[in-house]
């Protein structure tokens, strides 16, 4: 072996210092979970958690009620501009969060804006992910963010599983000091939204190709027949009612709106499959009085942003009027 | 069963359990851990035991023959059979399509279309690494270098010793046998290195290995999407990526077997830091470039038969070295490509500088620089390595050729692309744990430099590591990229 071949040396230890190796950096690494765990259940410190607030505060500093309130997932949150809305006279606010809010957001919403303005809005349009209603679970962020929740008979099932996989440093802890974009998401290669915060609209701007692929191949192993149960839950069912109680209550119309997809995504008849199914589903149940369903649209990669339903500026542009089409002769009436 | 999964977790507790139970009775501990290591390998696919079994059966009597043997026609004969049993399973299941095919590409090419005959035949996972080991058994014997052992029981857990069962160290008979033959003592000591290599080894394979395959498989199957440094950047992750990769299960398998008492062999010292090919070839994988050496490149006469005949056989065993690693041109063309610079370096660079390059001899701007220039031969290396084609759907798009043409054409085209900015960028952070530490480790030439360090220094890093793991770390149990050689 020549001098600079790097070599293995076997160091001398004693049991002592082997022992107080093995604890002292357990009990760090479990300090660490533990301080960001507790962070993570009473502290609103991830991005995602901050948008949410975000979309709140826009809610609580509105002067002027709107003629239609967007609610809905992260589809929505950067597929739909309100200001594309504006020439046509539309005014509207974005309020979508995020997927693993389900429809709770939505209902939270409806009730606060009641609740400031004594009227609901024209129209109340939900914009949705394909897959949203076969979404189980609600995590424990929701819970802290919605207190409605329980009022909405959802169980809350608390994951902490899905707590220990948090990016929990770099998402929670981290964004304390860098007030902005987490280092996490830096890390990850995540592109950063570019926020428009008094509409709540949230621009994306950069694509995501390797994202894009994974989510996508992701979304045709679960559209495949037999690997997901595509029945609409019954939570899901009462957080509808809810809404559609409120919105005949106060003259809303509520459109249901699936989000803009990835064209090859949308080609899949899996994925047609399931869209009609849903559609049915939801208008066998919930009828047509103050309801209806308009949607999805296909995307082309180049338009894409990090997964199937994420589309970049132009195409949340061109979402946003195909939408108009279909609320302006609501809001005419 | 793979290192990175809860399976293996239970499974290592139970043989751990049952390895101390048994620590006074050395032959029940043996028993105990062949019993362990066949579960291990049937997890897998069972059927593929029977051919543990051919393999230990036929070395284990035509190595016990040949050591009483004093007729060199029939040692010959021994060795010949042990050989062709051997090297005739593994041409078998990892190369019959693959010439099977080629030949029907070559008949085509002069006119002929014969009907292509090729079997759906499963590759069983490590075949490569426990051919190669048995073999130094039987031609150790044949050399009158070892004598074989006496006990079946002994024998049967060399050839399949789980921690280094499927994707090496492909151990030599000489250094681990005397491990299994006699009673063994846990060692704190070792027990110290095993505990680093092993959260070590999955930090590099679970976080930074399985980070950097995103990126790697992104842009190489998507490769008509990227130009210029795109490309680099998909080079550069695949790199970290193989490195990370199968370092990380030598790591692992050697902690394992630390933690037992056993010491396998280093595979790795620090590859990347290598100054020319030779030096690249004693610190990357080796105990096969060892073993290529011992038993291909020397008994092909080395470098004492005149310098023709040195780069004859340079280049033989490098080409047979791309084609252990798989049935594919890519690989042969990546051994081809070693050759080729092995032999180059010996034409133009014959300074010792590499033996001790930091020893005041020489200028630092020199060693660096020709540290950058074999790192970059590396790099391209691995591009042929990685164009192995394209599967969509379990159909090729794209063949290996085709991907090689690409990257040769576009490689220095253009800049880096908006789209690939963001992998270039998590890339850069997912490796600086990876040269934090391997800088640490050729400035104070100690694999093991953690362990000298400071007690809160260790604690630091072992809680970083753990940390990393629980944060980043990749759970999709993928599966380490040597399983499929």
């Amino acid at each position: 072996m020549y001098p600079q071949l790097t070599k293995e040396h076997i160091h001398p230890t004693t049991p002592k210092r082997l022992a107080w190796l093995l604890i002292a950096s357990l009990a760090m690494f479990g300090v660490a979970n533990l301080a960001v765990g507790i962070f993570g259940q009473h502290l609103i410190l991830e991005p995602e958690s901050t948008m949410i607030v975000l979309k709140h505060r826009i809610l609580e500093d509105l002067d002027t009620p709107v003629d239609v309130l967007i609610v809905g997932d992260s589809a929505g949150n950067q597929g739909v501009d309100p200001a594309t809305l504006d020439p046509a006279g539309i005014s509207s606010v974005n309020l979508c969060t995020q997927g693993r809010m389900l429809l709770v957001g939505d209902l939270a919403a409806m009730r606060r804006y009641i609740q400031k303005f004594k009227t609901g809005p024209k129209v109340l349009l939900m914009v949705h992910v394909y897959d949203i209603f076969r979404r189980r679970q609600v995590t424990y962020k929701s819970i802290l963010e919605y207190r409605s929740i329980q009022a909405a008979g959802i169980k809350a099932k608390f994951n902490f599983g899905g707590l220990r996989k948090q990016t929990l440093v770099f998402d929670h802890v981290i964004p304390l000091i860098t007030k902005g974009r987490a280092v996490g998401d830096k890390l990850r290669g995540i592109p950063a939204f570019e926020q428009e915060h008094d509409r709540g609209y949230f621009a994306a701007k950069t694509p995501h190709q390797a994202n894009l692929k994974t989510d996508y191949l992701d979304h045709c192993n679960e559209i495949k027949p037999g690997e997901t149960d595509w029945t609409i839950c019954e939570p899901h069912w009462a957080i509808l009612d809810e809404i559609l109680s409120l919105a005949r209550q106060h003259d809303t119309h509520v459109v249901l709106a699936f989000s803009p997809v990835y064209d090859k995504l949308y080609a899949n008849p899996a994925y047609q499959r399931i869209i009609a199914e849903t559609k049915t589903a939801l208008f066998d149940t919930l009828g047509h009085d103050h309801f209806s369903i308009v949607g999805p649209m296909a995307v082309p990669a180049n338009q894409m942003g990090n997964t199937v339903d994420h589309v970049l500026h132009p195409a949340a542009q061109a979402y946003t009027k195909t939408l108009l089409s279909h609320l302006q002769p609501l809001l005419a009436k | 069963m793979l290192f990175n999964s809860l399976e293996f977790v239970l499974f290592f507790a139970a043989v751990y359990s049952a390895y101390w139970a048994l620590r006074r009775v050395l032959r029940a501990q043996n028993a105990m851990l062949l019993v362990a290591s066949y579960f291990f390998y049937g997890w897998w696919d069972y059927r593929f035991l029977s051919l543990l079994l051919i393999s230990t059966l036929v070395d284990f009597y035509a190595g016990a023959a040949m050591h009483r043997s004093n007729s060199p026609g029939r040692r010959k004969g021994l060795l010949l059979l042990s050989l062709s049993c051997n090297l005739g399973m593994l041409g078998f299941f990892k190369y019959f399509n693959f010439f099977s095919e080629s030949a029907v590409d070559l008949c085509r090419m002069i006119g002929f279309t014969p009907d292509a005959v090729t079997l759906n035949i499963i590759l069983p996972v490590g075949i490569s690494f426990y051919t190669f080991q048995t073999l130094s058994y039987t031609i150790d014997i044949y050399r009158r270098r070892l004598k074989p052992v006496d006990d079946m029981l002994d024998f049967a857990l060399f050839v399949s010793f789980f921690p280094q069962l499927v994707a090496g160290p492909i151990e030599r008979a000489s250094h681990l046998l005397p491990q299994i033959s006699k009673p063994r003592t846990i060692d704190l000591d070792q027990v110290n290195a095993g505990i680093f290599l092993l959260l070590w080894g999955f930090f590099k394979k679970m976080v930074i290995a399985d980070t950097a395959a995103v990126i790697a498989n992104d842009i190489f199957n998507h490769y008509t999407g990227y130009v210029g440094a795109d490309l680099l950047v998909g080079a550069l992750a695949f790199t970290v990526q193989i490195y990370c990769d199968f370092s990380a299960y030598s790591d692992i398998a050697r902690g394992l077997g630390k933690l037992m008492g056993f010491d396998l062999m280093v595979n790795f010292r620090l590859p990347y830091f290598a100054l020319n090919p030779s030096d690249f070839w004693n610190r990357w994988h080796i105990s096969l470039s060892s073993w290529l050496r011992d038993y291909l490149y020397i008994p092909l006469g080395g470098s004492r038969k005149g310098p023709r005949r040195t780069y004859i056989n340079l280049s033989l065993t490098m080409l047979l070295g791309g084609l252990w690693h798989g049935a594919s041109w890519n690989f042969i063309l990546w051994g081809a490509f070693h050759g080729a610079i092995l032999i180059l370096y010996r034409f133009f660079d014959r300074s010792e500088d590499w033996k001790a390059p930091w020893s005041g001899q020489y200028n630092p701007i020199r060693i660096l620089s020709k540290m950058a220039l074999m790192f970059s031969l590396t790099v391209a290396g691995w591009i042929l390595f990685r164009c192995s084609g394209v599967l969509e759907d379990g159909v090729r798009t794209a063949t290996g050729m085709q991907q090689i043409s690409w990257f040769a054409r576009h490689l220095f085209s253009a800049g880096l692309s908006d789209a690939a900015a963001p992998m270039a960028a998590k890339l850069a952070w997912i490796s600086l744990p990876l040269v934090v530490m391997q800088l640490a480790q050729y400035t104070r030439r100690d694999l093991l430099v953690v362990l000298c360090a400071r007690p809160w220094v260790q604690v630091v890093v072992y809680a970083l590591l753990m940390l990393g793991l629980s944060l980043f770390a990749v759970t999709d149990k993928t599966e380490f990229i040597y399983f499929a050689f």
